[in-house]
């Protein structure tokens, strides 16, 4: 197969050059740019211009990557050739949360077909019940796909996302490219580095996606204590401190869950995720280091496996872990390209929520403040 | 230069392309000063989350913890205020913890639960519906509620406890074992096994009660259907037990069924039964054995049993037994029947003079319900003057004079003719007739001895029968004087027979009543002498005057040697001990001359004079002028006219002369 990758920054001007000859019917393209390509989408247009067979997805982000480097106001693109495998595209409408599993069965009966090996999905990241949708389409999926993917973001504001449809920047949409035939070879690895502490908390009071109260005290007010004067960067803030959610009290493992918004006049907390009524649930924090860490672990686990010579790396990553990391978050990056191989291109995005298949299992979940690598080669 | 910053510097340092070689321009400086200054704030930050939340956590613990202690203290108090405890077992089902709240105190020493499984058998008992509860809880690790179990203590005895519990598990749900709450029911359980067994057993024998004895008898039946099997039912009825239980005393009464309780237990095999219905009545319910031969021999060993001896309230005492018998499947196949059948044949023992025992037979239906109607008869017999007196003199064997009359009880019973006590005496006195019977024969015999001494006849002193229960009466000595009073008659105008039986069944009353009615000055006879358990001890200290030898030593006189040495024997103690013999039963010349030859005082029987009514014994006095009768001389004895001679029925208790009670001349 053959990659590149492009990035477009102030000025606007690609660094390289758009190569107009990588398009084809095998050809994927893969755009992750700022929110404020809703406006003044004519990259976005050129790119659809000068690809017109590929297939074409993108999201808005929290942050572009590309290579070693986060960068925001920019688009960070990605194109690549593939020899011996067939891509196809599906796509689907998401008006409100409670239509999100509809529209990822929808998308799963898109793309089912012989030799489908994996699927990666870029969904709307606010008006998106994240769990559901992933839920929809791995369920019509057979078990041997992986699917991987994320939420598109914005920034830190939580106010409006796109996705690429028709090359137009769009929100309501979910968007995924199956993968099809014998050569393609998809890793996945995710990890995210932080760590429980303090007491173990009843979630007393939740709806669906909605955190009322933890121990019969509103949950909000627990943030804002453990956030002291960082309180007033809610709700970016709460991203410093994801919820570890047991559903059941002698459940082994836990999910991980980021604040989405908050409500002051409801005292509530809405997460990228259902939180569980009557499970339990303790407050999550991480150390620099420990994330760093975390993202060799998930590059180490994605690139297991990936075909010798050009690869291309997906990084899809959190938001939180982009607040924590502040000026160090490049490290991260940088952490991932070292684990690659050399030829290897990087591109992806900070997320609202990330996709991939949970440690050790099959299908896709979605996760927050995860790092989450895909990489995608050919034999 | 480059390689000593820090790596963050570094990259920033890259961001910007800058180098540390070169001076960046303004607006790159003024970039990298605030990436610098973002570094630091971002250090800052990641330490002041750090400490912020380790703090706070922190504090959470401890109030947690607080809370936690605060918690357990309450439970630990409310645990030892409790009556009941707590408990916890391990995986093994092992108690491993118990709480007591006793603490030394009266109740069971829990400590005894530590290390014992509720699985082990050799110490924890359980009902087979608990073990299944609990085995199905553990098995599945659910709670369970109100397991009751009894635990045996070193001792040898039983603590029985209720607990309830909820299964324990450790991570990955791994079950750990149990806890929860026990109480100790050990009343509760021993009461309730008392309510069980007083609902089975009679309270004061401890033997099968009737509920036990109808639930066996008819588990027998079953079983003689299946297996083509039989058995029998034993009625066992205590002779004149109201009479005893009247005049002793109710605490005297219950320790006389108690000792026969525990004889008849004794007699029978484990898998037998004996059973109180009430009152003085027994059931033995035998089972296999059906020989009559086999019955024969249990009901005599019973008798012999009962007969026995006893000594209550420091006297001694003797009674005896009724026994009737009834076997399945001939003398019903169902157990009301059988019982039934089983108390006609013990009424038909009764009747032929107790101590003995009857099988059932078929005309014993009808004889059953001649008992009832004739005891109805007997009630009003007194008011319709059926009840008349006969008389037999006794005659001193040296002059042959007339030294006493006997009064006897005769009844015209409107259809059944004239009827001896011995068809109505026992009833007389199982109802309670008897006194008032007494009390006319009293009165009646005074009246008779005033109207002869009226006549100007010189009457010799008349003797009255005294039954068991007018003997053990608190009112006898005023009765007595009643009716000589009554009469104008001096008390040694009346004699009283007692038999030896009646005497000895309370000894030391009847010499306490014997000195009342010697201080009156009646005369003393000690009846039917011989067939009773004499004490020789007792006997030296009655204050008789006479004794009579039960006629079953005088018939086969002089040909038995037995009854020959027998009858020398006690005619010499008789002597020595200066009481006047009479001879019971004479009916033979031979008789008579042997007697004679003995030594015998007086004599009584067919020879001498049949009882007959006052009418005919006024002839006899009038004729001979209050003188006896020509006696026969020794030597023409068989030619003097006497009166025809009856055959001999041997009866074992009969009281009076009387040999065939269906007819007496008149």
């Amino acid at each position: 197969m053959k990659l590149t990758t492009h990035h477009l920054a102030d000025p606007r001007a690609w660094q390289p050059s758009l190569d107009p000859s990588m398009d084809s019917a095998n050809t994927l393209v893969l755009a992750f740019g700022a929110t404020q390509f809703f406006d003044g989408a004519a990259s976005l247009t050129e790119l659809a211009r000068l690809y017109p067979r590929s297939v074409l997805l993108g999201c808005s982000t929290a942050g572009e990557i590309m290579d070693t480097q986060v960068h925001d106001a920019s688009l960070s693109v990605a194109v690549v050739r593939f020899e011996h495998t067939v891509l196809r595209r599906a796509s689907a409408a998401v008006v409100e949360p409670a239509d999100s599993y509809a529209a990822g069965a929808d998308l799963a009966r898109q793309l089912v077909g012989d030799e489908l090996r994996a699927v990666f999905v870029l969904s709307d990241g606010l008006c998106v019940n994240g769990t559901q949708l992933v839920e929809g389409l791995v369920a019509a999926l057979p078990a041997s796909v992986c699917v991987t993917g994320g939420l598109a973001g914005d920034g830190s504001d939580f106010k409006r996302t796109w996705v690429l449809e028709q090359g137009q920047p769009m929100a309501g949409r979910v968007t995924a490219v199956g993968f099809y035939g014998s050569r393609v070879r998809v890793g996945h690895g995710c990890d995210h580095g932080w760590s429980e502490f303090g007491p173990s908390r009843r979630i007393t009071r939740a709806e669906g996606n909605v955190l009322y109260e933890l121990d019969g005290k509103p949950a909000l007010q627990l943030y804002k204590s453990y956030l002291g004067e960082l309180a007033a960067g809610l709700p970016g803030t709460a991203l410093l401190y994801p919820l570890a959610v047991w559903r059941h009290d002698d459940d082994k493992q836990h999910l991980v869950r980021t604040i989405l918004a908050i409500d002051e006049a409801q005292q509530t907390m809405t997460f990228a995720g259902d939180i569980p009524l009557d499970g339990i649930a303790r407050l999550m924090r991480s150390t620099n280091d420990k994330l760093i860490d975390s993202a060799s672990q998930a590059v180490g686990r994605a690139a297991a496996g990936a075909a010798p010579g050009d690869a291309l790396v997906v990084s899809v990553s959190c938001v939180g872990r982009r607040l924590l990391l502040g000026e160090r978050t490049d490290e991260e990056l940088e952490t991932i390209r070292d684990s690659a191989a050399p030829t290897a291109g990087h591109v992806g995005f900070y997320s609202y929520g990330e996709i991939s298949p949970a440690l050790g299992g099959v299908g896709g979940e979605l996760h927050n403040q995860t790092m989450t690598v895909t990489v995608i080669s050919e034999t | 230069m480059t390689e000593e910053l820090h790596p963050l510097l570094q990259r920033q340092l890259r961001r910007l392309q800058l180098t540390t070689d070169a001076v960046p321009d303004a607006s790159s400086w003024t970039r990298l000063a605030e990436r610098v200054s973002r570094a630091y704030r971002d250090f800052d930050q990641e330490r002041y989350l750090l400490e912020r939340s380790q703090d706070l956590a922190s504090q959470e613990m401890m109030a947690l913890n607080e809370a936690l202690r605060t918690s357990q203290a309450r439970l630990t108090s409310l645990v030892s205020l409790s009556s009941d405890w707590v408990w916890e077992q391990d995986a093994d089902l092992r108690f491993t913890y118990v709480s007591d709240p006793s603490a030394g105190g009266s109740g069971p020493d829990l400590s005894l639960l530590l290390g014992v499984a509720l699985t082990d058998v050799q110490r924890i008992s359980m009902t087979p519906d608990m073990a299944r509860r609990h085995a199905l809880a553990a098995s599945t690790h659910a709670d369970f509620r109100d397991l009751t179990f009894s635990l045996s203590t070193p001792a040898g005895g039983a603590f029985h406890f209720r607990i309830s519990g909820e299964p324990v598990f450790g991570p990955q749900r791994v079950p750990l074992g149990y806890r929860g709450v026990g109480t100790d029911v050990t009343r509760a359980v021993t009461a309730e096994r008392q309510l069980q067994h007083m609902a089975r057993f009679d309270a004061l024998t401890g033997l099968a009660n009737r509920t036990q004895l109808n639930e066996r008898l008819e588990l027998a039946l079953a079983r003689a259907g299946r297996h083509q099997q039989s058995f029998a039912v034993l009625f066992v009825d205590l002779d004149r037990f109201k009479a005893i239980n009247d005049s002793l005393g109710h605490a005297a009464g219950d320790e006389l069924l108690r000792t026969m309780a525990h004889r008849l237990s004794t007699l029978v095999r484990g898998v037998d039964l004996v059973a109180r219905l009430g009152g003085d009545e027994f059931v033995i319910l035998v089972e296999d054995v059906v020989e009559p031969a086999a019955l024969r021999a249990l009901a005599e060993r019973l008798l012999l049993a009962i007969g026995e001896p006893m000594t209550l309230q420091q006297r001694r005492f003797e009674v005896s037994g009724s026994v009737g018998i009834s076997v399945y499947p001939n003398d019903g196949d169902n157990s009301h029947t059988l019982l039934q059948n089983a108390d006609a044949a013990m009424y038909l023992a009764k009747n032929r003079g107790r101590n003995n025992y009857q099988f059932y037979t078929v005309q014993l239906a009808s004889q059953a319900f001649n008992q009832f109607t004739l005891e109805a008869d007997l009630r009003l017999a007194v008011q319709r003057d059926e009840l008349t007196l006969y008389y037999q003199p006794k005659m001193r064997v040296d002059t042959g004079a007339v030294s006493g009359l006997e009064a006897l009880l005769r009844w015209r019973h409107p259809t059944r003719g004239l009827l001896a006590p011995g068809e109505f005496i026992d009833l007389a006195e199982d109802s309670g007739l008897i006194v008032p019977i007494g009390r006319w024969v009293m009165l009646a015999a005074c009246r008779q001895i005033r109207a002869w001494r009226d006549a100007g006849f010189e009457v010799p002193r008349c003797a009255i029968n005294l039954s068991m229960r007018q003997f053990a009466s608190e009112s006898l000595e005023a009765d007595l004087r009643d009716a000589l009073g009554a009469c104008g008659l001096p008390p040694q105008a009346l004699e009283v027979e007692i038999t030896e039986s009646t005497l000895m069944t309370d000894a030391r009353r009847t010499e306490r009543v014997m000195r009342q009615l010697h201080e009156m000055g009646i005369r003393i006879s000690i009846d039917d002498f011989g067939t009773g358990y004499s004490s020789l001890a007792y006997l030296k200290r009655f204050p008789a005057q006479v004794l009579k030898i039960d006629r079953s030593f005088i018939g086969d006189l002089p040909g038995d040697r037995d009854d020959a040495a027998i009858t020398e024997a006690v005619i010499a103690m008789a002597h020595r001990l200066d009481l006047t013999v009479v001879a019971e039963g004479v009916e033979t010349p031979a008789q008579l001359a042997f007697l004679r030859g003995l030594g015998c005082d007086e004599v009584q029987g067919y020879l001498l004079g049949r009882p007959s009514p006052a009418d005919s014994v006024s002839q006899r006095l009038l004729r001979h002028g209050g003188a006896a009768p020509a006696m026969p001389a020794p030597e023409s004895a068989i030619d003097e006219p006497v009166e025809a001679i009856s055959p001999v029925h041997a009866r074992p208790t009969l009281r009076d002369g009387v040999d065939d009670p269906d007819r007496a001349v008149a």
